[in-house]
């Protein structure tokens, strides 16, 4: 999956449509990222990626790049 | 000893002028003994089993990493298990005496007299808590195991947060007794400044405000609906100034040692959802809850829909939402258990889970009803409704907070929907005319709680304490001497004892 298309994606999910969201942008520091954005990560990992995050990994997300870490760099491509 | 005494005014300029005249390499030791000594003021009972405690932790997480496999596993959970312990113990004792005096006639077991009448040692639950996190993150190897057990003591007892928090994580603040921390005017004037915005905060505002807050939740008559909801609402600004006025002092004289604290508050008053409402009140008891207990609950999300993906009728259902649910209702159920036992608490537990759990469970319903993503904070009219609506729902929540019982927090509720009349207004005014209270007292408390709520209300970003730091040298001056003059001129008779000790 090319970088831009996972960032459409996020910001569809999240629902972050009037936020310039880059790979470097911290999801954490976003006005509405919360618990139920976690839940919504959760979520899009599972039906695009079928990949599992543990509990230390989701505390972990912080920017997008550190996200895209997580599922592995081997799904994106620039 | 308590921060608004005057033997903490003698032991702080003592304990940090020892500080910075001794070498880096002792100064572990002068915390360490300063510690021991503001815990002795409360109670010196306590102090050897916080050490012993302390103690304890130090040699299991030495030790958690070097058993591979079972011994390992075994040391962790014994590490957890009796940190569980010390809390449950001391915490529940009390509430169960009872019914362990019963039990224990019935089986015919003898203990020492006195045991289920012991008293909570001050302070136990954020030690718990700041002991389990370290030995979850060393389990995990998120941080090494601190091995200098002095530093680790010092860290456990550290004066500033041991009775009242913040809960610390140790990969924060343990690096930063192993720093050399130089005399630096800016660390001395930024933690003063908020030392000073603590004090005001509870001895102008809380302790000014409690006389009447006590007085309304007394429920020896009833004041009626508008003095009622004048108690409840104040109620919540007395809990916010004690407990957050408690912080800036624990985090100001932290600072003057050159020690960084973690935020406990970041203006509730702006919350426009309860989720939100729980980023910016006590931020470290919700986010140690979030990291070893919401969060393991919400990964199993991924198990439970494939689980779900078994049974054609269950597969609409979203796993989730399922999980969020749970893990909702069992972060908030321990939290209440946290503050103490009794239904009270519990229901304070079950209240939140279940507005944190009905906003996301009802979050696309009301999305198409309202057309737009409801977790921002909306502009105009529709912020001020998603505030006011969050501080009545969260104010519901502190009245059985508040109370001793659910009976006393429904006798409140009833109150507060008693006689809306302009015979209830009087009837209220009548019953604060009648009651006492010190009028200069509450005119105080009033004009600091006004001022309070006006900082809450400044843009997001805007560090009061950094903006008054940089300004000009006569209107800093001016500043400091102002607050001071109106603490001692305008602070309560009586000092009361901080909110939060209790727990």
């Amino acid at each position: 999956m090319k970088i831009e298309e996972f960032i459409r994606l996020l910001k569809e999910h999240l629902e972050f449509d009037n936020i310039d969201i880059r790979p470097d942008t911290n999801l954490k520091a976003l006005d509405g990222f919360d618990s139920m954005s976690i839940m919504t990560i959760i979520a899009l990992t599972d039906e695009h990626f079928s990949k599992k995050l543990t509990a230390r990994q989701l505390a972990s997300i912080t920017t997008v790049n550190s996200l895209m870490g997580l599922i592995g760099e081997e799904h994106f491509c620039s | 000893m308590e921060f608004a005494t005057f033997h903490f005014f003698l032991f702080f300029p003592v304990a940090v002028i020892l500080y910075y005249l001794l070498p880096q390499r002792f100064r572990w030791i002068l915390l360490l003994l300063a510690s021991a000594l503001f815990y002795c003021a409360f109670s010196w009972k306590y102090l050897g089993l916080l050490l012993f405690a302390a103690g304890f932790n130090y040699l299991v997480a030495l030790n958690i990493n070097r058993g591979k496999g079972v011994p390992g596993r075994i040391i962790y959970v014994a590490g957890l298990t009796g940190n569980l312990f010390l809390l449950c113990f001391f915490k529940y004792v009390n509430y169960w005496g009872i019914d362990f005096d019963n039990l224990a006639q019935i089986l015919h077991l003898t203990y020492p007299p006195g045991v289920t009448g012991v008293l909570f040692p001050l302070g136990l639950s954020y030690f718990v808590f700041t002991s389990i996190a370290y030995l979850i993150d060393v389990k995990n190897g998120d941080i090494p195991a601190e091995r200098h057990a002095g530093i680790f003591t010092a860290y456990l007892l550290f004066f500033p947060k041991v009775v009242q928090g913040p809960i610390e994580r140790a990969g924060n603040i343990l690096p930063q007794f192993h720093r050399d921390h130089a005399f630096l005017h800016g660390n001395i004037r930024q933690g003063l400044a908020l030392m000073v915005w603590g004090f005001f905060k509870k001895l102008v505002i809380a302790d000014n405000l409690a006389p009447f807050v006590g007085l309304i939740f007394s429920g020896k008559s009833s004041a009626g609906g508008p003095a009622t909801a004048a108690g409840v609402l104040v109620f919540g600004i007395q809990l916010y100034a004690d407990f957050s006025g408690y912080t800036d002092i624990a985090l100001g004289s932290a600072k003057v040692l050159g020690f960084d604290l973690v935020q406990n508050f970041k203006r509730p008053f702006r919350a426009h959802s309860v989720r939100d409402f729980w980023s910016r009140w006590h931020i470290s008891l919700s986010s140690w809850c979030s990291d070893y207990i919401f969060l393991p609950v919400l990964a199993t999300s991924y198990n439970v829909k494939r689980y779900l993906g078994r049974y054609s009728l269950l597969k609409w259902l979203s796993a989730e939402k399922i999980m969020y649910t749970a893990g909702s209702y069992l972060t908030f159920l321990i939290i209440g258990a946290w503050h103490g036992v009794g239904w009270n608490y519990i229901i304070v537990g079950l209240l939140f889970g279940s507005y944190v759990s009905l906003d996301v469970l009802t979050y696309n319903l009301r999305k198409r009803l309202y057309g737009k993503r409801l977790s921002e904070s909306r502009p105009g009219l529709n912020r001020f409704l998603d505030i006011f609506i969050t501080m009545v729902l969260v104010n519901v929540v502190w009245i059985f907070f508040r109370t001793g019982t659910p009976a006393q927090a429904m006798n409140i509720l009833h109150n507060l929907f008693d006689n809306w009349t302009l015979s209830g207004l009087m009837k209220s005014i009548e019953l604060m005319a009648a009651s006492g209270l010190d009028g200069r007292q509450l005119a105080a408390g009033t004009a600091g709680m006004i001022l309070l709520l006006a900082t809450e209300f400044l843009p997001e970003n805007t560090d009061c304490t950094a903006r008054i730091l940089a300004a000009p040298g006569y209107i800093r001056w001016s500043m400091y001497y102002l607050f001071i003059a109106i603490i001692i001129l305008y602070c309560a008779g009586e000092t009361r004892q901080f909110i939060y000790l209790q727990f």
